[in-house]
């Protein structure tokens, strides 16, 4: 018998030395990491704002087909009525969806020791870790207690506590041990090389706790390789675009994300984008003007998917002509001067000691310069052709 | 046998005597057990007032033996009067929850002597 | 010897039902003992069970700590049973505990209210029992009616049947018209015999007319 607890606890302590080895094999490249506490920059209603504005909605996006047992969808037969109800509760839903994980600083783990009773060593070989099971308390209420061999009692480590959260509360979807896709650094490197960023963040999000060290070490490696690689558009309209600006305005590395904004033509973005970097280095440049004269002249994401869903039920003589002009330019000519003011701004930002790309962002917005040119010549004989009175 | 459920099937007298205490689970040369509420007259395997905990006598790989306790039933049960069997109480001592039990302290000193006595004989047998 | 011997119990069907097995792949270690009625083996007739002695420190030292242990799982119990009390008390309404006046108070608020509900439902009840009371007076009548209409009728079908009777008693026959009777019956015998032949033509009487004389 004893025999067989001594091989039990080598096996034990294998396994132990086996994980030591495994686990700092995905975080060793990290190299970005919150220097202070980002929550109560990143919590605030204004970023909260810029970052989901940033995010888009596009409803495509939102609801697209996902690697889920249950793809079904319902047909029903509504009324125009119920039709327009239900736009409003899908647009709430895809809020909703779109949720961004909090970006907190990582928690550290303090050693609080409750008693100590010398007396008590070694009064068992192993050590007793005791869980309260109390019927309906927050996970980061439970409390978990270790007595140790030598007879202290203490609150358990962070580690710990997770561990038995998940074995006595499991969580969907999360695992008791490190997925091999977080503790292999080679799968952790193919992933990122065939782009499955989304993939990789939301099972980050499921396995851990946005206060964990591996969750801040995993993400800023993704989003670098994704600077890097530069698709960004894998990451729009999903929950995660924003945590992923914020770290760029964060590590003011912002020029890649922007000169993506630039050529997709989503300057308002790119406004707002460049705000939150000054917002957050705290640079002394006045960009709620700009901000708040935006807002006026161009809708919300979720007004505009709204707006989207509504002209489905319009038929095209309910349009009429101004309309058409619009869906054929893609551009209203509220567009056309928050695209004046956008552009106005960004070339402040592309002027100053800020940005590091120059070259490249002044080519792309001289580009798009030229094309906005071509489309509100376009847009404004298109209007004397079909005699819309010039406003 | 079957498992009772944990929120218990168990019938039982308002002002009979109860019990915390161990029932085994698990099966032959692998102990596991739940600690329950029941009446003390009855034996281990009849059916429980309620199930409190649950506790693992064989180390996990990490070299822990876990132990799961429902404390605000603990708490109501032992306010009502329950009693305790001795390891149940010697288990709740060394959680913190109770004071620790004389028989935990009693192990304490003599697995150190123990240890005392098998190190000279070690250090000799090595020398 | 001993356990040669249980074995050789063991095979009878006995052995067999009080360990309910079939002997054949189960071997109960646990009934396998000395049954109670054998007395103590001979080589252990004079054996003293060793008795651990336990160091008049150590016992000392428990007894401390038992003492101590006591007195705190008292106190705590103590703890536990006021704070199980507690929430007895402050999860249900038995706690409140009113004065006199509030008490006279709120029995007149109970009276007040019991009085105007008591009146609500007198005004609806008066209202549905009039209503009723209209109902049952128009079947009432209703029925009467009918019962009148019913009875008329009956006395038309009695009358009509008495007409009918009257009608039908000037053919009966009397003690005075007997013999009257009786002569114009025997003067015109009536005989409903008759036969059919195969071509369906019909031959009345059988004593009246003869077949012979037919054919």
């Amino acid at each position: 018998m004893s025999l067989f607890k001594h091989i039990r606890q080598l096996n034990a302590l294998q396994c132990l030395q086996a994980k030591r080895q495994y686990s700092p094999a995905a975080l060793k490249s990290a190299s970005l990491q919150y220097d202070k506490d980002p929550q109560p920059l990143f919590t605030d209603s204004e970023t909260q704002r810029l970052l989901q504005s940033m995010t888009q909605l596009q409803l495509d996006k939102v609801f697209r087909q996902r690697t889920v047992p249950d793809n079904s969808s319902e047909t029903k037969f509504m009324t125009t009525l119920q039709l327009e109800k239900q736009f409003v509760k899908t647009i709430e839903k895809a809020k909703h969806l779109l949720q961004m994980p909090p970006v907190v600083k990582i928690k550290q783990d303090t050693e609080r020791i409750i008693s100590k009773d010398p007396a008590m060593k070694d009064f068992a070989t192993t050590k007793f870790v005791f869980t309260d099971i109390t019927f309906g308390l927050r996970h980061s209420e439970r409390k978990v207690v270790v007595r140790d061999v030598d007879g202290s009692l203490s609150y358990a480590s962070l580690d710990t506590t997770k561990r038995m959260n998940q074995l006595y509360f499991p969580l969907e979807g999360r695992k008791s041990y490190t997925p091999r896709m977080f503790a292999d650094e080679q799968l952790l490197q193919r992933c990122l090389d065939e782009h499955k960023y989304e993939f990789i963040l939301d099972r980050l999000l499921v396995q851990y706790e946005p206060y964990e060290t591996e969750f801040h070490n995993i993400s800023a490696r993704v989003y670098e390789h994704l600077n890097e690689s530069k698709q960004f558009d894998l990451l729009r309209s999903t929950r995660h675009f924003g945590p992923m600006a914020f770290f760029y305005a964060w590590h003011s590395c912002i020029d890649d994300l922007l000169y993506d904004m630039i050529r997709n033509d989503y300057l308002h973005n790119a406004v707002e984008l460049i705000a939150l970097s000054y917002k957050i280095h705290q640079v002394p440049v006045d960009y709620k003007q700009t901000l708040s004269q935006l807002e006026q002249l161009q809708p919300t994401p979720a007004e505009r998917a709204h707006a989207e869903l509504l002209s489905c039920l319009k038929t095209k003589d309910e349009l009429g002509i101004e309309q058409e002009i619009h869906q054929a330019i893609g551009k209203t000519e509220q567009d056309f001067t928050a695209d004046e003011l956008s552009l106005k701004f960004i070339e402040q930002y592309i002027g100053s000691e800020h940005s590091r790309k120059k070259v490249q962002l002044e080519l792309a917005l001289q580009t798009l310069k030229e094309v906005n040119l071509e489309k509100l010549q376009l847009y404004q004989g298109l209007k004397k052709a079909h005699g819309v009175q010039a406003s | 046998m079957s498992l009772s459920p944990a929120s218990g099937i168990g019938r039982f007298y308002k002002h009979s005597a109860k019990i915390i205490r161990f029932v085994r689970q698990g099966c032959t040369n692998r102990p596991f057990y739940h600690i329950v509420v029941m009446e003390r007259r009855k034996n281990q395997h009849q059916p429980v007032i309620e199930q409190v905990g649950s506790y693992d006598p064989m180390p996990n790989d990490n070299n822990e033996r876990l132990v799961a306790l429902n404390t605000e039933r603990i708490r109501y049960w032992l306010g009502k009067g329950a009693h305790m069997s001795e390891p149940a109480a010697e288990l709740l001592g060394i959680s913190g929850l109770l004071p620790v039990h004389p028989r935990t302290y009693m192990t304490a000193w003599r697995n150190r002597k123990a240890a005392a006595e098998a190190e000279p004989v070690e250090s000799a047998a090595t020398a | 010897m001993l356990r040669a011997g249980y074995q050789l119990l063991n095979h009878s069907p006995l052995g067999a039902a009080k360990t309910g097995s079939n002997n054949f792949a189960l071997e109960f270690v646990r009934w396998r003992r000395k049954p109670r009625w054998l007395p103590v083996a001979k080589s252990k007739v004079f054996r003293v069970p060793e008795r651990k002695k336990q160091p008049e420190e150590e016992r000392a030292e428990l007894m401390r700590l038992h003492n101590h242990y006591k007195t705190q799982l008292r106190s705590v119990r103590q703890f536990l049973r006021a704070e199980v009390v507690r929430h007895e008390e402050t999860s249900t309404a038995d706690h409140i505990v009113l004065t006199p006046e509030q008490e006279e108070a709120e029995y007149q608020l109970c009276i007040a209210e019991n009085a105007a509900w008591n009146a609500k439902i007198a005004s609806e009840r008066e209202l549905r029992l009039a209503k009723e009371r209209e109902e049952k007076v128009a079947y009432v009548q209703e029925r009467l009616d009918a019962g009148k209409l019913r009875e008329e009728l009956r006395r038309e079908r009695a009358s009509e049947h008495i007409r009918h009777e009257i009608e039908q008693s000037k053919t009966f026959i009397t003690r005075s018209n007997l013999d009257e009777a009786i002569e114009t019956a025997l003067a015109n015998p009536v005989d409903h015999n008759f036969a059919i032949d195969m071509a369906g033509a019909m031959y009345k009487g059988r004593t009246t007319q003869s077949l012979g004389s037919s054919a």
